[in-house]
């Protein structure tokens, strides 16, 4: 949570808020903190940290991960 | 959070300078007062300077100017001088973070460049007792950043007198990106496309696709590269339209400002009629989007109304007649015949030629059941037929209100456009040379924005097309894949991506909707308390394309003829609004912020504005002439501590001191 103080607090209860899974939860957190630190980037370069994180919260819930 | 001191060394006018701020939650108020052009600008450029290495609003006199004091400079035997700024913080949890950022300046033949440094950015943060640091560069851009995003500085930090400008130099979109930026909701639509190309690429790295598979993948890219073009031209239709929507303005305020009292009035009325007429579309459009609600609704009923009255009348024919309800069932007379015994006992198994006989009769009461198995469902039917044709009854009766409003309504609106076409005519046949040609212009850049709105919505509906041309393929891709089991986990990770996808959306809808609406209450709240012309305005209100709108009581749109200062008034609303919901307590610091706004008014704004930014740590930067006693009386609760600045012009440039008085 300490990470995230660049997110605006109302999207983060929000998203805490909801009823969707643990993991959905913690995709979009992550995923906005990626888009928070980068959001000068016009041409954003950060496709393997969304990767990692895809694969290693869908790996939480069971997933494989790679074919 | 809140700022404990500012300390500035050579920066700009200041050589060496401390200013303590008062401290929520006590006094929350700091006045900065000194004339024009003495340096209270830049004591906001200090701030974002040493907290994104830019200055926001720079002053005429200092543009084009190194930021280092020239007077240090000349007077320095290496010719080497080094701007330092120091802010301070202390967070909501009572540590405090200290942000300096440091940049040396060499002279060389009349040319001044910064020595640059990795080290030019340093922050210590307080843990416990101690404290942590110094943290340099990127991580310390990167601490920052999670106090203040830079890209919502500007709504914490801003020039009150180019307030009165704010509506003006804004359009529906600007205000939207506002809203966006200050709630951050960019980042909801900068994840989603990302999660959107993640997930093809993850489909476009799979293997041992199905030749199938293969095709509509390949057609699922080929359409996602056309939705990417058709999203960029969007955007640029969007910029078009803004552009033309200002430049519209832009000659419209000509009009309006003009020396010539008729074509000002003139003007005057017809921002007034544009505005009333999009009301009056908003409303025309409103009400057909019922009218067509209402018809898919009842359509099935419409069409099969002459079968349903007949199917009504004869049924209603047979229950007249008697044969419906039945007086008995098929099943009934079937059980008799197959027990071969009649309900009087009589044997009717026509065993013998007496029983055959008694079977017959009995036989004969089936050919008049066929009617009847059928008339218990005919007498639910019925009622539900009746229920339908009253509902097409209820159905006309809801309609024709709507058809009299909207017919009226397009009446009024053929009326306003007529009258707009004579103002228009009448200002393009004006003798004077620059008016007409202000009206020209003015109607290029109307017919230009109206065209582009047109191509917009050809693009949202072409975007939209193509959405459901994706989802068609990518649901028959997953039917494909999900014949054999190795592409499992594949579809899973997809599936994974798509949940997100799908509640980033969800998440983002509902604070758009929340975001938009606590924005347009508390702008409206505001205003009112602040506006000096009581009883005059309904309130602010915020379109469904963003454009902000403040009708009057009568009705009337009245954005458009607000003074100077109301418009100032209106757009510190709109900011103080803004500030409220973005979920960031960062101080908040006003370049004069009554500047445009005359003696009554500001008193009222200044008994107000306390009430509007509760334990915000509040900095006004002054004018004598705005600081008035009345000003000073209503702000004495709330102000904890008064600089002035003493500004002293010299040989190589000014010097700045602030002094403290309260």
């Amino acid at each position: 949570m300490k990470k995230l103080s660049s997110v605006n607090r109302r999207i983060l209860k929000t998203i805490e808020e909801s009823e969707f899974t643990t993991e959905i939860k913690e995709l979009l957190k992550e995923l906005l903190m990626i888009e928070a630190q980068n959001s000068e980037d016009k041409k954003p370069r950060y496709a393997e940290d969304y990767d990692r994180i895809i694969k290693r919260l869908a790996g939480a819930l069971g997933y494989k991960g790679d074919e | 959070m809140y700022i404990d001191y500012l300390s500035m060394k050579n920066f700009r006018q200041y050589q060496n300078t401390k200013i303590e701020f008062a401290r929520p939650p006590d006094k929350n108020f700091t006045i900065v007062q000194g004339v024009t052009g003495a340096g209270k600008t830049n004591i906001s450029n200090a701030v974002t300077w040493c907290l994104f290495g830019k200055e926001l609003h720079i002053d005429k006199k200092y543009k084009g100017l190194p930021i280092v004091n020239t007077t240090t400079l000349s007077e320095s035997k290496e010719h080497i001088s080094e701007v330092e700024v120091e802010i301070q913080f202390m967070q909501n949890d009572g540590r405090r973070i200290r942000i300096t950022r440091t940049v040396q300046f060499r002279e060389d033949g009349g040319n001044v460049s910064a020595i640059p440094s990795p080290r030019s950015l340093c922050v210590m943060r307080e843990v416990g007792r101690d404290w942590v640091g110094p943290i340099y560069g990127n991580d310390a851009q990167y601490i920052i950043d999670s106090l203040i995003p830079p890209s919502i500085e500007e709504y914490f930090f801003f020039d009150g007198e180019r307030l009165n400008d704010y509506f003006k130099e804004n359009t529906g979109k600007d205000i939207k990106s506002a809203v966006f930026k200050i709630s951050q909701l960019e980042l909801f639509e900068r994840m989603i496309d990302h999660l959107t190309a993640r997930k093809s690429e993850l489909l476009k790295m799979a293997r041992g696709l199905s030749s199938k598979a293969e095709e509509l993948r390949d057609m699922i890219q080929v359409q996602n590269r056309s939705l990417e073009v058709d999203k960029e031209q969007l955007e640029e239709l969007l910029a078009k339209s803004s552009e033309a929507e200002l430049l519209e303005r832009e000659y419209s305020e000509k009009l309006k400002n003009s020396s010539m009292e008729h074509i000002q009035n003139l003007e005057e009325q017809r921002v007034v009629l544009e505005k009333d007429l999009a009301r009056i579309q908003d409303e025309i459009e409103e009400i057909e989007g019922t009218k067509l609600k209402l018809l898919h609704q009842h359509m099935p009923i419409i069409f099969c109304h002459d079968a349903l009255s007949k199917t009504k009348k004869l049924i209603e024919g047979r229950r007249e007649a008697g044969l419906i309800p039945p007086l008995y069932q098929s099943i009934f007379i079937d059980n008799l015949l197959k027990k071969g015994k009649c309900i009087c006992g009589s044997d009717i198994t026509g065993k013998d030629e007496f029983s055959a006989s008694r079977r017959k009769k009995v036989e004969a009461f089936l050919e008049g059941t066929e009617l009847s198995d059928l008339s218990s469902e005919l007498i639910d039917s019925n009622i539900q037929i009746r229920e339908m044709i009253n509902r097409l009854l209820k159905f006309r009766e809801d309609l024709i209100p709507l058809g009299k409003k909207l017919k009226s309504l397009q009446e009024v609106k053929e009326e306003k456009n007529e009258t707009l076409k004579k103002i228009s005519q009448e200002i393009a046949q004006s003798n004077v040379e620059n008016i007409k040609m202000w009206e020209e212009q003015r109607a290029k850049y109307s017919k230009e924005k109206n065209d582009t709105k047109v191509e917009i919505g050809i693009k949202q509906k072409q975007i939209e097309r193509r959405g459901n041309i994706i989802r068609a393929y990518t649901s028959e891709l997953n039917r494909e894949l999900k014949k054999e089991a190795r592409h499992d986990s594949l579809l899973r990770l997809m599936a994974f991506c798509d949940d997100g996808i799908k509640c980033a959306q969800n998440v983002k809808d509902t604070i758009m909707k929340n975001v938009k609406e606590e924005i347009r209450r508390k702008t409206s709240e505001q205003f009112l308390a602040l506006i000096w012309k009581k009883g005059t305005y309904q309130g602010v209100n915020i379109d469904d394309d963003y454009s902000i709108s403040v009708p009057h009581v009568s009705g009337r749109e009245g954005l458009g003829t607000l003074s100077a200062g109301e418009r100032q008034v209106c757009a510190l609303s709109f900011m103080a609004a803004l500030n409220s919901v973005s979920g960031f307590e960062v101080p908040i610091i006003i370049d004069t912020p009554l500047a445009r706004i005359s003696t009554e008014p500001t008193r009222n704004i200044a008994r107000n504005l306390p009430n509007y930014l509760p334990g915000t740590q509040v900095t006004l930067l002054v004018t004598e002439k705005e600081y008035t006693s009345e000003v000073k009386e209503e702000l004495s609760e709330v102000v904890g501590k008064t600089y002035v600045i003493n500004f002293l012009e010299k040989e190589y440039g000014g010097l700045a001191e602030v002094e403290l008085v309260k």
